[in-house]
């Protein structure tokens, strides 16, 4: 009896709506926005996985087909009163006529409720998806500069239409920051300065998406541009970019503490005691005399090791997916390839289309750890391109323009590799299927042929129509390596860069999003044209980024650059990670741990899987578990167990009190106090020390306890400072 | 479980008797004498080798661990790998390998870890003995000149090593410039032939390729400039004909020969002309043989020697056919250790209609599950029956993975037959103490035969009695579940006073196939069984890795035999009868240990174990009292249990002098009739042995 009287209240108040005369009104222009707005697609509502009270949407409106056909069909279609139209539940439940467990989400008579109500009373039209879908969004203005905190901006949203029409859908559209601290927007689309920095705004309306960058500047007065010597493209587009955000970059560092970050960066190694001296010794010019160290650094086994470890990492060489023998198999392939700089477009596709015996082409092994399409999908592209599509195996992605439907052309690319045992103990045959690989949507069960992410418009690397069978894979190969890839090249330049820099210039590295803008977007195009023109020589970019200044800047910080962290104004201290901390603490102490799956002269650095060590001090550290491809993986923060560890650990003190250990042995050779404390700086902390801090170390030498003792507690004094746990 | 009743199998087959675990050295030069020490267990002066290398064994006094012998082998003895046993009056032992070889040997001298100190290897061609032992990594030196050429080649797998090696060499500057970890034609062997850029020293590397600690840890290296094949073609031959074989490698023009393949065996060891490598050893088949390309249809059966050259081959052969006639098609690569062809077998209609394939798909079981190691993917067969309308049929052969190559070659035997299986026998040999029991365990491969085999060994000396060998049916339920059964037991029992066997036990399976004919194969004996220790060889409860033994099938040997001395006590098991209930059925039994030493301690455990079962449970097994003779225990089946004739046999643990020792029941056989968990007709067939 209640529902039946707010009915018809909801009725009456219709009968005014219905006196007007209505435009014409189609659910994909004008209802589904609404119900985006008011949140009934929304994840915590008819949007969930399972909708809500028993009805279903598609998340955040991802499918207007679905939403349109629940609306009319669920409940046989009582959702409409046709002749009636405020009697329609789809008014009353959100007017809370009748009980809404979602509450109040459309006042009665209000725009919204007008707009619904003349559907309804239209018959519920859906639309042409040819006219009335949208095309584009445009924001105005489509660039934010506020001078200082505190100012505002409103932001307009104009849809536009594939008819060709337009509309202003601020009111619609979702507009979020990805900084709000920085720069926060309203309901209502104002843009309020908060504090000196960057940020972006993400604008969301039906599936498109578009971003507005947010300067909010210093006010501060006094700033005067002091140029810096640039060495390359990179000081000219962050000089470029932080004059004009009125930020001073920091100089570049002294000799010793580029020699170290160098050498760990590089190789990650502490550089000797000797390398120390020669490169302070050597007259040559500041910049030649750098680049010589790099390309020295560069051609060393360490190096190769060094990112032989980087890829072991990102491509999950762990024997838990492979075996025991399979993991050095796939080490000594990277490495080989890491050794021959074999550029990145080969590398990539000889994993791509790797085939036959896991013992025999260990590239293989890059299926062998995923083994099923789609999580080798999810893996190619995250990797590779820097995209992440594990949402949109449910759903559209909700921060980019992925849909579902392209998550399963993207796996169509996979669903020919299959796999088999091998004759040999722990080898396994990948190979392309014959027959019986087709992907189906899970929805509707339609088989998805092979399509790009993005279309490309080569012909040599879009053959029409793409191949439906094995060879899909060489198309997929051809297509990602291309130069006209938009992500690949691209995601590599930033991924080398945060190697370097502490952070991408898109971060995280491996979700590049329109919601995620770079922090430098001239800086990433001008790193992704070099990698391209260089037919994407590794060594080279890196050459390049660590020949900076950028790179090469002091961590010191001046009054103008001191709150970004955003735009590379100067070095941010990274921890080591804890492969390098290891073999650090090795090089310090002069004795290495020894395990038993490993020869003994072997570098953490060296080994090829996350099961030496297990459990110990490298886990500890944050050494990744080699299980997903995403960067986070490792972890290079710093904890209280670590810190406990670093003060009462048994690795370090054994290391130190070790009888064919440095200090032993630079005893028993009988040093002066000043060579013993030089070479205890020189192996911790790649320099001599200061006169004071001389001065401090032979006084406290001749304490209590003897020399050799006091000699360990300086020597662990070191190894606990951050001087030696971060690259600085 | 499998695995446990593996080495159940193993330690109640060989517990008692001598055991070899070390020859010193694992090889020598043909022609040389040499002193070759026995290392092992229960070794005792006099033991009598047992060997087909030929040449003289004279026993010498032994003066440090182990036995030695002073062999004088015959000049003419050819390069390979020989079987060496020992024979007590306490039984025989386990079989090791050793290899002669063309060149001088010597031995590796530790400590060789690292470049700075490589062993100096002053000349070559030489074969160096060495061995490696978790992390280690073995370094010599050589010179050489530039441009000269040098093969250096680690025998290690392939004469019954536990070791998967890995050769790396490095130049003078300390930088890696050549690496090989499995090469052509030698398995997970390692060659590598190089010529040196530079005069000057070069650092020869051998590691294995987990560092994992294994108890056969040996290896050989050769280092020489020699010639050498990768592979081999044809694979094999037909029995008593002669086959012209070609050896191809690489570096040098093909070398081709005539061999004779022999009356008797089912291998040949074939070397190539003037090469000091260990020889192939080819196929040898009953069937006539074609080689391919093959003009027109197939003749029936046939064996088709084919070799996929190219990448992305495919040899296709055409058969004609009646309706409703049933092929077994057997593709033989890798299985031979001759070939690096993962095979695809499909069989296309007339139309070029796909109508079935074989080796797309992983095996139904994996073959060496019966060791419990990781799975392995043998080479694939195909059972098909000509449909309806179909007279002509299409069998293409390929490589799985699209490959090709001199080395790819293969042998397809084609024969009509729907119904057959192969049987082999764990473990290598068995020593049966006087007055007791040992166990066998028989593995069946099934190919298209999935009724109940019988196993069992017909020709006995006097006193062994057989019993046992049941292997039940397979059948696939209606959600194609394939319910496996592909292993049974054997006991072998002897008298105390039993007769020695004078030659090697011979197991059979019997089959009845569907036609009513019965089918009987021979279980091929491993010859040899080295374990190969998975992971790094460490203990550690995280490793996944299994790896399938080392077994030398090609030794030709069924089942060697021995009594060995007599166990303190025997026993025995008997049925006490049955109870059915809601979801199954009950069986109870009463085993009895006997013995005559007053002073022995009853078992501390007793197991009971049914092989091949499905769903069963042994329960309450316990004494009649503490430290009591006799107990009881109780098998329960549900209604899953697949009904069929199985083997149930307990063991029980003593302790004798602080060693544990292990005895067996003789197996007594147990019943499950159709219907008799649903309708409470199960029975046990009484037994008391």
């Amino acid at each position: 009896m209640r529902v039946r009287l707010k009915l018809l209240l909801a009725a009456a108040s219709a009968v005014a709506v219905s006196a007007q005369t209505p435009d014409k009104v189609t659910f994909l222009r004008d209802v589904a926005p609404i119900l985006n707005k008011v949140g009934c697609t929304s994840g915590t509502c008819h949007g969930a996985a399972k909708g809500k009270n028993g009805f279903k949407l598609s998340l955040r409106g991802y499918d207007p087909d679905f939403d349109y056909q629940a609306l009319l069909y669920d409940l046989s279609g009582r959702r409409f009163n046709r002749s009636d139209p405020g009697r329609s539940l789809m008014l009353a439940k959100p007017t809370q006529e009748v009980a809404h467990g979602g509450g109040l989400r459309i006042e009665p008579g209000s725009k919204y409720y007008t707009t619904i109500y003349n559907w309804i009373s239209q018959g519920v039209p859906f639309g042409d998806p040819a006219k009335d879908k949208v095309d584009r969004v445009e924001m105005q203005p489509s660039d934010v500069e506020l001078a200082k905190p505190g100012l505002e901006q409103q932001i307009k949203v104009i849809a536009h239409y594939l008819d060709g029409g337009v509309r202003d859908v601020t009111k619609e559209a979702v507009i979020a920051s990805n900084v709000p601290d920085t720069a926060d927007v309203s309901s209502d689309a104002v843009v309020k300065g908060a504090r000196i920095g960057e940020a972006t705004l993400l604008v969301r309306y039906e599936g498109k998406f578009g971003t507005v960058p947010v300067t909010v500047l210093n006010p501060k007065p006094g700033f005067a541009w002091k140029a810096l010597p640039q060495n390359n493209y990179i000081d000219q587009l962050i000089d470029a970019k932080l004059q004009r955000l009125k930020i001073q970059p920091s100089p570049a560092v002294d000799d010793v503490t580029f020699l170290r970050r160098a050498s760990e960066d590089l190789t990650g190694e502490l550089p000797t005691s000797e390398e120390v001296r020669a490169f302070l010794a050597d007259p040559a010019p500041f910049h030649t005399k750098r680049a010589k160290m790099i390309d020295n650094l560069m051609a060393r086994k360490s190096y190769v090791d060094h990112w032989t470890l980087k890829w072991g990492d990102l491509l999950q060489n762990n024997r838990k997916y492979l075996g025991d023998k399979a993991v050095w198999e796939f080490r000594e392939w990277i490495r080989e390839a890491v050794a021959a700089n074999k550029h990145y477009d080969v590398f990539v596709r000889e994993l791509l289309l790797s085939r036959g015996s896991s013992n025999e082409n260990p590239a293989t092994n890059y299926y062998r750890v995923t083994r099923d399409p789609k999580p080798t999908m999810e893996k190619t592209t995250q990797l590779f391109l820097g995209v992440r599509m594990v949402c949109t195996q449910c759903h559209d992605h909700p921060f980019e323009r992925w849909t579902q439907n392209q998550y399963y052309e993207m796996t169509s690319f996979f669903s020919t590799v299959g796999l088999r045992p091998g004759f040999e103990s722990g080898e396994e045959i990948v190979y392309d299927k014959r027959d019986d690989f087709d992907v189906h949507h899970p929805k509707d069960d339609r088989v998805m042929k092979p399509k790009f992410l993005v279309a490309a418009t080569t012909a040599s690397i879009a053959p029409t129509p793409l191949p439906d069978d094995a060879n899909r894979r060489e198309a997929f190969a051809n297509w990602i390596t291309s130069k006209e890839n938009p992500f690949f090249a691209k995601s590599m330049a930033n991924r080398l860069w945060s190697y370097f820099l502490g952070k991408g210039i898109i971060d995280p590295v491996d979700d590049i999003r329109a919601s995620n803008p770079p922090s430098n977007e001239a800086l990433l195009n001008a790193l992704t044209k070099d990698f391209k023109d260089h037919d994407f020589d590794v060594r080279h970019l890196i050459r390049t980024i660590v020949n900076s200044r950028v790179y090469q800047a002091s961590i010191a910080v001046n009054e103008w650059n001191q709150t970004d962290n955003t735009n590379f104004s100067h070095a941010i201290p990274r921890r080591l990670n804890a492969e390098q901390l290891m073999d650090a603490l090795t090089q310090a102490t002069g004795v290495r741990p020894s395990f038993a799956e490993v020869p003994a002269d072997t570098t953490a650095e060296e080994f090829p899987d996350p099961h030496v060590g297990k459990d110990g001090f490298l886990d500890l550290f944050g050494r990744p578990p080699r299980e997903s491809v995403s960067e986070s993986e490792r972890k290079t923060d710093l904890s209280l167990p670590q810190a406990l560890n670093l003060v009462n650990g048994k690795t370090i003190s054994d290391a130190i009190a070790d009888p064919d250990g440095r200090i032993a042995k630079v005893l028993i050779g009988g040093a002066t106090d000043r060579a013993l404390l030089a070479e205890l700086y020189l192996a911790t902390l790649s320099r001599l020390p200061t006169s004071n801090e001389l001065d401090q170390g032979m006084t406290y030498l001749h304490g209590d306890g003897g020399r050799a003792s006091r000699a360990q507690d300086l020597l662990w004094a070191l190894v606990n400072s951050k001087a030696f746990l971060y690259n600085r | 479980m499998n695995k446990l009743l593996l080495m159940l199998v193993c330690q109640t087959a060989l517990a008692a008797g001598p055991v070899l675990t070390e020859l010193r050295p694992r090889g020598a030069q043909q022609g040389k004498t040499f002193t070759l020490t026995l290392i092992g267990r229960e070794l005792p002066a006099g033991s009598k080798i047992v060997t087909t290398l030929p040449g003289i064994f004279t026993p010498l006094t032994a003066t440090g661990k182990g036995l030695p012998f002073l062999v004088e082998s015959k000049s003419d003895t050819a390069v390979g790998t020989y079987p060496i046993r020992v024979e007590t009056p306490q039984g025989i032992s386990n079989i090791l390998l050793f290899t002669v070889g063309a060149f001088p040997e010597i031995g590796e001298e530790e400590s060789n870890d690292t470049i700075a100190t490589a062993q100096a290897v002053k000349s070559t061609p030489i074969t160096v003995n060495g061995t490696l032992t978790g992390a280690d990594r073995d370094f010599f030196r050589v010179s050489g000149k530039a441009g000269e050429h040098r093969v250096f080649e680690v025998e290690a797998r392939r004469c019954g090593s536990a070791i998967d090696p890995v050769l790396e060499i490095y130049d003078a500057k300390g930088q890696l410039v050549a690496r090989d970890e499995d090469a052509p034609g030698i398995g997970v062997d390692a060659r590598i032939d190089y010529t040196f850029p530079h005069e000057g020293d070069y650092f020869v590397e051998v590691h294995d390729a987990r560092f994992s600690r294994q108890e056969q840890n040996f290896y050989r290296l050769k280092m020489g400039s020699y010639p050498y094949a990768e592979s081999v073609f044809p694979l094999g031959g037909q029995r008593g004909h002669s086959v012209d074989v070609e050896f191809v490698s690489k570096s040098a023009s093909p070398v081709r020969t005539t061999v004779h393949m022999p009356s008797e065996g089912d291998f040949a060891a074939v070397a190539m002309p003037g090469s000091p490598v260990l020889p192939f050893r080819l196929a040898v088949g009953d069937y006539p043989e074609v080689v391919a390309p093959v003009n027109g249809a197939l003749p029936v059966p046939v064996v088709v020697n084919g070799r996929i050259a190219k990448p992305a081959q495919v040899d296709r052969f055409q058969l004609q056919v009646n309706p409703g006639e049933s092929f077994l098609f057997e593709l033989q690569s890798r299985e031979l250790e001759l070939s690096q062809l993962d095979a695809l077998i499909t069989i296309y209609d007339a139309k070029g209609k796909k109508l079935v394939s074989a080796g797309d798909t992983p095996p139904p079981v994996d073959v060496f599950s019966v060791n419990a190691v990781g799975r392995t993917s043998g080479d694939p067969y195909l059972n098909f029956k000509v449909p309806e309308d179909t007279h002509e049929i299409t069998v293409a052969v390929e490589d799985i993975a699209q490959r090709g190559g001199p080395d790819f070659g293969y042998r397809l035997t084609v024969r009509k037959q729907a119904e057959d299986f192969r049987l082999s026998a764990t473990p290598a040999y068995v020593n049966v103490p006087r007055g007791g029991t040992a166990l066998i365990q028989v593995n069946a491969d099934r190919r298209g035969y999935d009724g109940p085999i019988h196993a069992t060994i017909p020709l006995l000396p006097k006193g062994w009695v057989v019993d046992g060998g049941y292997i039940a049916e397979e059948s696939v339920d209606p959600a194609n579940q394939r319910s496996f059964s592909r292993r049974g037991i054997l006991t072998l029992t002897v008298a105390p006073d039993a007769e020695m066997p004078k030659s090697d036990l011979v197991i059979v399976g019997e089959a009845k196939l569907s036609d009513g004919s019965v089918l009987r194969r021979h279980a091929a004996g491993l010859g040899v069984l080295i374990d190969v220790a998975g992971g790094t060889g460490l203990p550690d409860a995280s490793s996944t890795d299994r790896q399938k033994p080392f077994t030398a099938s090609w030794l030709e040997m069924a089942m060697p035999a021995a009594m060995t001395k007599p166990q303190p006590a025997t026993i025995e098991i008997r049925s006490t009868g049955h109870t059915q209930m809601a979801e199954g059925d009950a069986y109870k039994f009463e085993w009895k240990v006997v013995t005559t030493n007053k002073m022995l301690a009853m078992p501390a455990s007793v197991s009971a174990d049914a092989p091949g079962v499905r769903d069963i449970r042994v329960i309450d097994v316990k004494p009649a009292s503490k430290g009591a003779a006799t107990g009881t225990f109780t098998v329960t089946t549900t209604r899953a249990t697949t009904p069929a004739t199985y083997d149930l046999f307990v063991t029980a643990n003593l302790m004798v002098d602080g060693q544990r020792e292990i005895i067996t029941s003789r197996a007594i056989p147990f019943e499950v009739l159709k219907g008799a968990t649903d309708e409470g007709s199960t029975k046990v067939t009484s037994g008391s042995r």
